[in-house]
């Protein structure tokens, strides 16, 4: 129950820094810019959700695995994220 | 540009998103089948059901029921020969090994306590006469809880739907993880049972109800009834009694049925339980009884020797013939999960545990439903393993699909199930077999086959031909060698479960595995290729037992 919540807890705190980030830098972002920063965060929550789900039924091979063969997944995103969204002009 | 969000487009999106999700669950039609939504009930998966008029079986020209005598836990009773092979099987554990400590042995035995109750066993695992808990008739000598005395339920009220909910609602509560109702398909009824405990061999038959015409004078002890009771209901509860103890007293106990109540009883319930009560206080009571109570009455009537309604209820007859009477044409088909942990740990000892907890469970729970219909003014047969094959019986009623290792695979426990079912005369709805992508799967996976020991389980296609007489011929089924089987048992010197087990569709309930779930009704082989892939990648389905029976829940390491 509380990995749950801290997952949830990461992921609100990701999305209001991502904001902050944006104001601060007067970023130009268009509403897909964001329609992507939140697909990337409910897919990191996916990830997170799977390692903790297969951990929590004794299957820690499973974790590892599938966490790893989606945290990929993940951390493309958010390069891409960082490389072409969050941009400082 | 503005770095917001404009709300018209975030609403755009909104709106896109809430209308793509119920295209998730598809419906339509696709072949012999209807789509069905996802639903709980389901573990995730979509579920299709058969259409009315769609064949669900395919048999053969030469198909003949099964003889229950040939099944394997019959044959170690009679074939000498089958068993000097077994006893030449070498084993392959050491006792105290995990899973076959003390500890794991005497769960066993606690396990198996009312599965062997009363003989309950020889209809639960093995597949001989009905008894115990399983018994044809109600064995409770308290007043009252033996067959209903007010005639049927009356239940014009309610539309047949609603009454199969009762029933369906009945069993679950007595104990069942799924229930189906099915017709009764005489095709599965084994041709004869086997008894290996008092070595009986006798036919199972579906006999026609017959009307008998009673001698002028005489009425039925199921007509006497209702006349009795209307004149114990004009008497107080304290006459009542006395005269219940004044009859049970001067009966030769011996002429009495087992669940007769004894006189002693009686004299036990309060006065206040006669009151208004009198029909089913006596519900129990045989023909001689009620002849006595008759006379003693007052009442001018002469009880038949024969139950003109004797047909309608299912006996045995006097040559041991099972006789099931025709109007006997439903089955209620129940499963029961098994536990996950438990089922990790096989083929040790700790199987044998979880399997006989399985049998208690059917025998709890197929006893009592019995009892509850029989209460409603039906007749009900609770069988185990004996009378009939469970798992055609149970695709028939909408339980599951048919796996490689010829196991019934559900939606929500795949093959972690075991199987009862109560056949019974009570108008009920039939369910509808249903299809969740196993028969495609099972194409393609094989785990079952490749990890079974024994070698067992077939890596062909579906066939009529049977490996030996232990399995039927003439159905066009995957077909696994019970007597190869049999020999994983001897050799892990308990029970296996390894098919169970490795099975891709014994998984817990979790979210996880309902994607898995979503993408194996897409029936593709590919995808079932892909899944079977990942389910080695995370370590499930190794060849050795995962033993964390006792460490999961309980926080201890036991190694003795």
């Amino acid at each position: 129950m509380i990995a749950h919540l801290l997952i949830g807890a990461l992921a609100m705190a990701t999305l209001l820094l991502l904001v902050d980030y944006a104001r601060k830098n007067e970023l130009t972002l268009k509403w897909w810019h964001w329609l992507l920063t939140f697909l990337g965060i409910i897919y990191a929550v996916f990830v997170l959700e799977l390692i903790v789900g297969f951990f929590g039924e004794g299957a820690p091979q499973a974790a590892l695995v599938m966490g790893g063969m989606t945290g990929i997944g993940a951390v493309i995103w958010g390069v891409l994220l960082r490389r072409f969204v969050f941009v400082k002009a | 540009m503005s770095n917001r969000i404009s709300r018209r487009d975030f609403l755009k999106l909104g709106s896109l998103a809430a209308f793509s999700l119920p295209l998730t669950t598809i419906v339509g039609e696709t072949g012999n089948y209807s789509l069905l939504e996802s639903k709980e009930k389901y573990g995730g998966f979509t579920i299709k059901t058969l259409k009315d008029d769609a064949p669900l079986f395919e048999f053969g020209l030469n198909y003949t029921r099964f003889d229950a005598t040939n099944a394997i836990l019959s044959r170690v009773w009679w074939d000498d020969e089958f068993n000097e092979k077994a006893d030449a099987t070498e084993t392959v554990y050491e006792k105290n090994d995990p899973g076959y400590t003390q500890v794991d042995k005497a769960l066993s035995a606690g396990a198996a306590y009312v599965a062997m109750y009363e003989g309950t066993d020889s209809s639960i695992g093995y597949l001989g006469l009905h008894k115990g808990l399983m018994g044809l008739d109600p064995k409770v000598n308290a007043p009252g809880q033996g067959p209903s005395f007010d005639g049927r339920w009356e239940h014009d009220h309610l539309t047949s739907e609603e009454v199969t909910a009762i029933v369906k609602k009945a069993s679950l509560f007595l104990g069942a993880s799924m229930v189906g109702v099915t017709d009764m398909n005489e095709k599965w009824l084994y041709s004869h049972y086997y008894d290996g405990f008092s070595q009986t061999r006798a036919p199972i038959k579906v006999t026609k109800v017959e009307k008998v015409e009673l001698p002028e004078g005489q009425v039925s002890p199921e007509d006497a009834k209702p006349l009795i009771k209307s004149e114990l209901e004009k008497m107080d509860g304290q006459e009542v009694k006395d005269l219940l103890i004044d009859v049970l007293e001067n009966i030769d106990p011996s002429l009495l049925p087992s669940n007769a109540p004894s006189p002693s009883f009686v004299k036990a319930v309060p006065v206040s339980k006669f009151e208004g009560q009198a029909g089913q206080l006596v519900s129990n009571l045989p023909k001689l009884a009620l002849g006595v109570i008759a006379e003693k009455l007052g009442l001018d009537i002469e009880i038949a020797e024969v139950d003109p309604g004797e047909s309608a209820k299912p006996r045995y007859l006097e040559d041991g013939t099972l006789a099931i009477p025709e109007t006997m044409n439903k089955v209620i088909v129940l499963a029961f999960e098994e536990d996950y942990d438990g089922i990790e740990s096989a083929p040790t000892h700790l199987t044998v545990a979880i399997t006989q907890d399985g049998y208690s469970k059917m025998a709890v729970t197929g006893g009592s439903l019995a009892q509850f219909i029989r209460k409603l003014g039906y007749n009900a047969i609770p069988c185990g393993n004996n009378t009939g094959a469970s798992v055609p019986m149970a695709i028939e009623a909408g339980l599951g699909e048919n796996g490689r290792s010829g196991m019934l695979i559900t939606p929500k426990y795949g093959p972690r199930v075991r199987i009862a079912k109560v056949i019974t005369d009570m108008p009920l709805e039939n369910d509808k077999p249903i299809k969740f992508g196993v028969e495609e799967f099972c194409k393609s996976c094989m785990k079952c086959a490749e990890l079974c020991p024994s070698q067992a389980i077939s890596y062909e296609d579906k066939t009529m031909e049977s490996a030996n007489i232990s399995s039927n011929s003439d159905v066009l089924k995957w077909s696994s060698n019970p007597e190869k089987c049999w020999e994983s048992w001897i050799a892990n010197g308990s029970g296996c479960g390894i098919c169970i087990r490795v099975c891709p569709f014994n998984k817990p309930e979790s979210w996880l595995h309902d994607v898995t779930r979503i993408m194996i009704g897409a029936e593709s082989g590919s995808i079932g290729s892909l899944l079977v892939n990942l389910d080695d990648a995370g370590g499930y389905g190794k060849k050795e037992p995962n033993m964390v029976f006792w460490e999961s829940d309980n926080f201890i390491h036991i190694k003795d």
